[in-house]
């Protein structure tokens, strides 16, 4: 969920409960006050009637123009009543010609020797409008104020989050690298330029990191190669010589191993970092059918002495990429699906217009597929290999765009590339 | 014929100077920027190998000078450095060839040899070599008894044989030379043996000797008759 939605979405509720009970307080409150307001005013007609009494000795008749409605009603001594007593009720309204609401004191006078019960009803009528008053306002006031809410998110919030939504953008097209295309909008909240600072200070330090790991394996895979060169004249001399012993020529052979794989490891890093400055950046339109035809030709011999068969099914297909990536890429899918294969499996090729899959058959354990592209993954500890080849493939997919996928079923290892 | 070595580090330098110096070559070396640039000025080479980073200066540059001095020197580059633009950059100074280290002696040998006849026989492109003879531009090869029918691998097989004539060559170092060093294979050459194995046989039927020579766990070795008496 976005943050605006979330941040509106708690607003509105805690705004609409908030309007709700100050609407409801606010009609207590000035039902309450209205209420004293009127006891107030019965209280002050109860005075008059007792005033009236001491001043004519007789009882006031009830206006029949005034709201308020007085019945005097005779009782029994010994039925006085303490003090004033004012209740809600609802009669019959001469003036309206129907029932409703009237606040009423009852008290008891005595009037010589009678004593009077007195009733005095006044209706509550402004009660009843200024609630119905209450409710819309309080009404128009929420949807009002909800309006202007959202109108001051949409325009404002969102006016004032964009350095913030312009810094997300731009880590997200982040890339090791890249930095140098990274900018920050500057923004005067503080709390953003905070943000900006500190994201640009991580990435900068993170480019340096990685720049510095980068050119520490170029250097220390050039600085390498020097010492491998005189290892391997030197052997080659070695061996130049007539005397030498089966036991001592079974120890150069192991060198020479050793030092092919130290140099094959070598140059696969190089060709990793190299591939990752973007050093081979001619790109070409490149007929991969044919592509894959010539390579087919150039390992057939070698699969013809292992005893493996292989199979194809090209279609015309065009690939926009570098072409020295491209025969590398093929070169280690060749070289891989016959490396890690059975004796007398196959291979099969499948090149469709935008997808190209190899699969072949092998040790019947599935590599792990997420881990499959990465350095120095050994399925099963074939001790032949540097474990560098599938990650040289994912680093040229990368910059050349292309898909893989690996899959194992039915005893096969299945690698595909789309694009 | 004289070969300049142009490489700073001395082990290295010794061992080219060693596996390259026979009957017809002698070797001279230059470890830094200016022992070189004395040498090529005061001499003429055959064939100069030259180290593209040296002390106190850039092989990139001998190059260039020995270019403006219009010396024909064949040049060959030995670089640490397996990028394309030095590649390109190289050749388009006027190398004649490029070779990445670490590489093998054999494979040296077979450039070195390949410049120096590009460079001495224009156009007479011919090895003559006891009973057999090859012409280059033809790729025809022939022996006592006439022509030997060989396929693309046989004949390039042959023709770094020759170059490294009384060596002996690792297997590794005949793949890599065939089938380049992109091929990762396993350490299985097995498949090279079909291609000696032909090689021998048209040979043996051209009217040649058995030049060939399997090395007990190495690899081979060719010789005529009279470098094995020697």
């Amino acid at each position: 969920m976005k943050l605006f939605t979330k941040y509106t979405r708690i607003n509105l509720v805690v705004m609409v409960i908030v309007f709700l009970l100050s609407a409801a307080s606010t009609y207590l409150l000035t039902n309450y006050v209205l209420i004293r307001e009127m006891d107030g005013d019965l209280s002050g007609i109860h005075r008059r009637i007792v005033d009236y009494y001491t001043q004519y000795h007789q009882l006031p008749a009830g206006h029949a123009l005034d709201e308020e409605q007085v019945t005097y009603e005779p009782v029994p001594a010994g039925q006085e009543m303490k003090g004033d007593e004012f209740t809600l009720v609802t009669r019959y309204s001469q003036r309206e010609q129907k029932m409703h609401n009237f606040r009423q004191i009852v008290f008891t006078f005595q009037a010589g020797d009678r004593l009077y019960k007195v009733t005095i009803a006044k209706p509550l009528e402004g009660l009843h409008h200024l609630s119905r008053a209450i409710l819309l306002v309080s009404l128009a006031t929420i949807l009002l104020t909800i309006l202007a809410f959202l109108l001051t998110n949409r325009v404002l919030l969102r006016r004032l989050w964009q350095p913030f939504y312009d810094a997300l953008h731009a880590m997200q097209h982040f890339k090791l690298g890249h930095t140098k295309d990274l900018h920050f909008p500057t923004t005067t909240t503080e709390e953003f330029a905070f943000m900006n600072d500190s994201l640009g200070m991580a990435t900068r330090k993170a480019e340096e990191d990685y720049l510095l790991l980068k050119e520490f394996t170029e250097n220390a895979s050039h600085e390498l190669q020097t010492p491998l060169s005189i290892i391997r004249s030197k052997l080659e001399m070695l061996i130049q010589d007539e005397h030498l012993s089966h036991h001592q020529s079974e120890i150069v052979r192991s060198a020479f191993a050793a030092i092919k794989k130290l140099s094959r490891l070598n140059q696969s890093l190089l060709l990793l970092t190299k591939i990752s400055n973007q050093q081979f950046n001619n790109l070409e339109e490149i007929p991969l059918k044919e592509k894959i035809e010539d390579k087919l030709q150039q390992f057939r011999e070698l699969w013809q002495t292992s005893g493996i068969t292989v199979s194809s099914r090209l279609s015309p297909a065009i690939v926009h990429a570098s072409p020295e990536l491209i025969d590398i890429l093929l070169n280690n899918l060749f070289s891989n699906a016959s490396n890690h294969n059975t004796p007398h499996g196959d291979i099969d090729i499948e090149l469709q217009p935008r997808q190209l899959t190899i699969s072949n058959t092998g040790l019947p354990l599935a590599l792990d597929p997420r881990r499959v592209f990465s350095r120095f993954y050994k399925g099963e500890q074939h001790t032949g290999h540097n474990g560098l080849g599938l990650s040289i493939i994912k680093q040229i997919c990368e910059v050349t765009s292309l898909q893989p996928a690996y899959q194992f079923s039915g005893n096969r290892h299945f690698f595909s590339f789309s694009w | 014929m004289k070969i300049l070595i142009i490489e700073d580090q001395q082990e290295l330098s010794d061992s080219i100077r060693a596996y390259l110096s026979h009957e017809n070559f002698t070797c001279e070396t230059a470890t830094d920027y200016y022992a070189a640039l004395e040498k090529i000025h005061l001499y003429d080479y055959a064939c100069i190998i030259l180290d593209i980073n040296l002390p106190h200066g850039n092989g990139l540059t001998i190059l260039q000078e020995l270019k403006s001095d219009n010396k024909a020197d064949g040049v060959l580059i030995i670089s640490a450095r397996n990028s394309l633009d030095d590649k390109v950059l190289g050749l388009n100074l006027g190398a004649d060839d490029y070779l990445t280290k670490p590489f093998h002696m054999p494979e040296l040998a077979a450039r070195v040899a390949a410049i120096i006849r590009r460079k001495s026989f224009e156009g007479r492109n011919r090895i003559v070599l006891d009973k057999l003879s090859l012409d280059l531009q033809e790729k025809i090869v022939k022996g006592a008894n006439g022509r030997a029918d060989l396929t693309k691998k046989e004949y390039d097989l042959l023709v770094y044989f020759i170059a490294n004539k009384n060596k002996v060559i690792t297997k590794e170092a005949i793949v890599e030379h065939l089938w380049g060093d992109s091929i990762d294979m396993a350490d299985n050459y097995d498949f090279i043996y079909t291609h000696i194995k032909n090689l021998r046989k048209k040979l043996l039927q051209a009217g040649c000797p058995d030049y060939i020579r399997a090395v007990y766990g190495m690899g081979y070795k060719f010789s005529t008759a009279e470098g094995r008496k020697s």
